[in-house]
């Protein structure tokens, strides 16, 4: 069988790969852990395992084409998945990052909705009413008294003074209250773009999030946040549940009657 | 992409009062208890954790022979490698024959005090070897052992002996059952498990293997260096090689393949560094384990449910050190075709860690109150 031979490229890839998906630790921290000796697995043995394995593979199959054919098809093939575990990672990276700008604009928004919604509130609440109502009642009388006393000096007649005081009122009333309706309409506008923008992020977090564990669950390395745990005994979904059981089981007992033939003798 | 391993001196953790202050309360959290699976075979010894920790070491013991060397080793007991690099001022022990402790069959034949000597090694061996998983000293420690096929109640009762002292709970398992086990083959199967003092042969139905489902040959690793020496006494009787020599020369260069390029070692002849072709001998010495291997598995096959008897030929896995003779799966599967009418065998992943693997899976899924119940 030709031998197949991992080209420069390739190797490269595959080193870049492998460096992404190992756990990352310091020296420090593995002496924390105790650890004082590390066995290390030189790279050109893993290539040589990795060719070696699709060697052999090939070798069981019992393919009996001539492996020259097909070398280049699979080194092209594992090249391709290589180069395609490098675009996922890229994508994962951009999305970590994507997610922590997110989660910053998230926070940033939420605070500015807050005061918005704070200061719309003390708007609407009565004191600050009661104020602007205090001084209309003074603008409405410094203007009643300068009407009063321009037209009373010009010989206008009470009953006329009176229409233009009452016009005068209802103009004002009109124009504040219309300015009112524009301001509360553009804080209400406001809380509203707040809001929606806040939902809009809360949405895209969400999305990131989800692509996350979509690609930590295909195994692209992605650093786990929990650590490693042993959860005993045989999961209920696996296929070979009962006859694992029985196995088992089966193991203890004999392991039991092992121990009563030993305290007999 | 790194193992780690640490010798620790946790010597505390052996003795009966350390083990009663561990908490048995603590045992209800994960993180207290380690699971181990252990494969302590008679050339080496193999553990796979579940913090995990994988060691595989030679299964040696060495206590230094007097004053003199114990004051060089600073030591006062040698293990694995250690014993291959000091041997000449060690006392070595080599605890386990057959893949059971020396002296604790029915064998008449060892003395009493030797028996009682490689009882100590294989205890120590054992400590030697949960030291190696890297506990904390307050857990509880579950472990897995496994065993040859057809070890005696007194084999089993001497390694339950050897691991009390330092494992809280500990469950014998036959060795090629914990191989078959860990490769998640559990129906329709055989399995065959290459030692140093023993190849191991299993059958797999889907239930507990039964003794007629079991074969021990006493051809192993050790067997080939036995041959191996014998070949190469015979056509280069000028060369002056140690077993060590030989047993390094197997492990560089075992193969039955024919095309392999040639096998050259440079040892002395005559005390000077002299190349030796030694590819014929090796290779002959390689092969002589697969006529044996081929028989046994015929019986287990033809003493099999005809109905299934084609699916087990044709599901051989080959394990243990000696598997990792290079093209052994292939010539095995030729000699079925040749003798058995056909078969296909294939090398689990990981042969030396194969069984401690797979020990170290029945601990993880063994239920909890099944532990209790055997500390």
């Amino acid at each position: 069988m030709v031998p197949l031979v991992m080209t420069r490229s390739l190797a490269r890839n595959l080193f870049h790969m492998l460096r992404g998906a190992a756990e990352k630790t310091t020296v420090e921290g593995l002496k924390k852990r105790g650890l004082r000796t590390v066995s290390v697995l030189n790279f050109r043995d893993v290539q040589m395992i990795i060719v070696r394995s699709i060697e052999n593979t090939l070798q069981r199959r019992g393919l009996d084409f001539d492996q020259s054919d097909i070398q280049d098809e699979v080194r092209h093939e594992f090249l391709s998945l290589i180069r395609e575990r490098d675009v996922l990672q890229g994508t994962v990276d951009a999305l970590l990052r994507e997610k922590g700008e997110l989660a910053e604009n998230r926070s940033a928004l939420a605070t500015e909705l807050d005061k918005a919604t704070l200061e719309y509130e003390n708007a609407q609440s009565s004191s600050e009413a009661g104020d602007s109502d205090q001084e209309i009642a003074a603008l409405m009388k410094r203007i009643a008294s300068e009407v009063i006393a321009t037209q009373s000096a010009a010989g206008v007649k009470p009953q006329l003074t009176d229409t233009t005081l009452s016009l005068v009122q209802a103009a004002l009333q009109d124009h504040l209250q219309t300015m009112g309706q524009q301001s509360e309409n553009g804080q209400q506008t406001n809380l509203n773009q707040l809001q929606r923008r806040i939902e809009k992020l809360k949405r895209k977090l969400h999305e990131t999030e989800h692509m996350l564990e979509r690609a930590r669950a295909n195994g692209v390395g992605i650093e786990s946040l929990s650590g490693e745990s042993v959860d005993p005994g045989v999961k209920h979904n696996d296929p070979d549940f009962e006859v694992k059981k029985e196995l088992l089981g089966e193991i203890f007992r004999l392991n039991v009657e092992l121990r009563q033939l030993l305290n007999k003798n | 992409m790194a193992t780690t391993g640490k010798n620790k001196d946790n010597a505390n953790s052996s003795t009966g009062a350390s083990k009663a202050s561990k908490s048995k309360g603590s045992a209800d959290t994960e993180q207290s208890i380690v699971w181990i699976g252990m494969d302590l075979g008679t050339s080496r010894t193999a553990i796979a954790c579940s913090n995990g920790v994988r060691e595989s070491f030679p299964s040696l013991v060495g206590y230094p022979k007097d004053i003199i060397s114990h004051k060089m080793l600073g030591t006062d007991v040698l293990y694995g490698k250690d014993v291959i690099a000091r041997r000449l001022s060690l006392n070595v022990y080599r605890p386990l024959e057959a893949g059971v402790i020396k002296g604790s069959g029915d064998d008449k034949n060892v003395a009493a005090d030797e028996a009682e000597a490689n009882m100590t090694a294989a205890r120590q061996l054992v400590k030697h070897a949960i030291r190696s998983a890297n506990a904390p000293a307050d857990s509880l420690v579950y472990c897995v052992i496994g065993a040859p096929a057809e070890a005696s109640i007194n084999n089993r009762h001497a390694l339950l002996e050897a691991a009390k002292e330092v494992i809280d709970s500990v469950i014998i398992c036959s060795e090629p059952f914990s191989v078959a086990y860990g490769m998640n083959v559990l129906t329709d199967a055989l399995v065959i498990d290459i030692g140093a003092g023993t190849t191991d042969l299993c059958r797999m139905h889907g239930t507990m293997p039964e003794a007629e489902d079991q074969v021990t040959l006493d051809h192993g690793g050790d067997i080939l260096d036995a041959k191996l020496s014998e070949l190469l006494k015979k056509s280069h009787p000028e060369v002056s090689f140690s077993l060590q020599m030989i047993v390094d020369a197997k492990e560089r260069f075992s193969t039955v393949r024919s095309t392999s390029d040639p096998i050259l070692v440079t040892w002395p002849v005559n005390g000077r560094p002299t190349e030796i072709d030694i590819t014929n001998e090796m290779k002959e010495a390689c092969f002589s384990i697969i006529p044996p291997i081929v028989e046994a598995l015929g019986k287990l096959v033809a003493s099999f449910d005809p109905e299934f008897q084609e699916v087990l030929r044709n599901n051989v896995l080959l394990g243990g050190g000696g598997s990792q003779i290079r093209g052994l799966a292939e010539a095995i599967s030729d000699y079925m075709d040749e003798h058995l009418g056909g078969g296909q065998v294939r090398q689990v992943e990981e042969p030396v860690f194969a069984g401690a693997n797979g020990a170290l899976l029945i601990s993880k899924d063994m239920p909890p109150e099944y532990w209790e119940q055997l500390s």
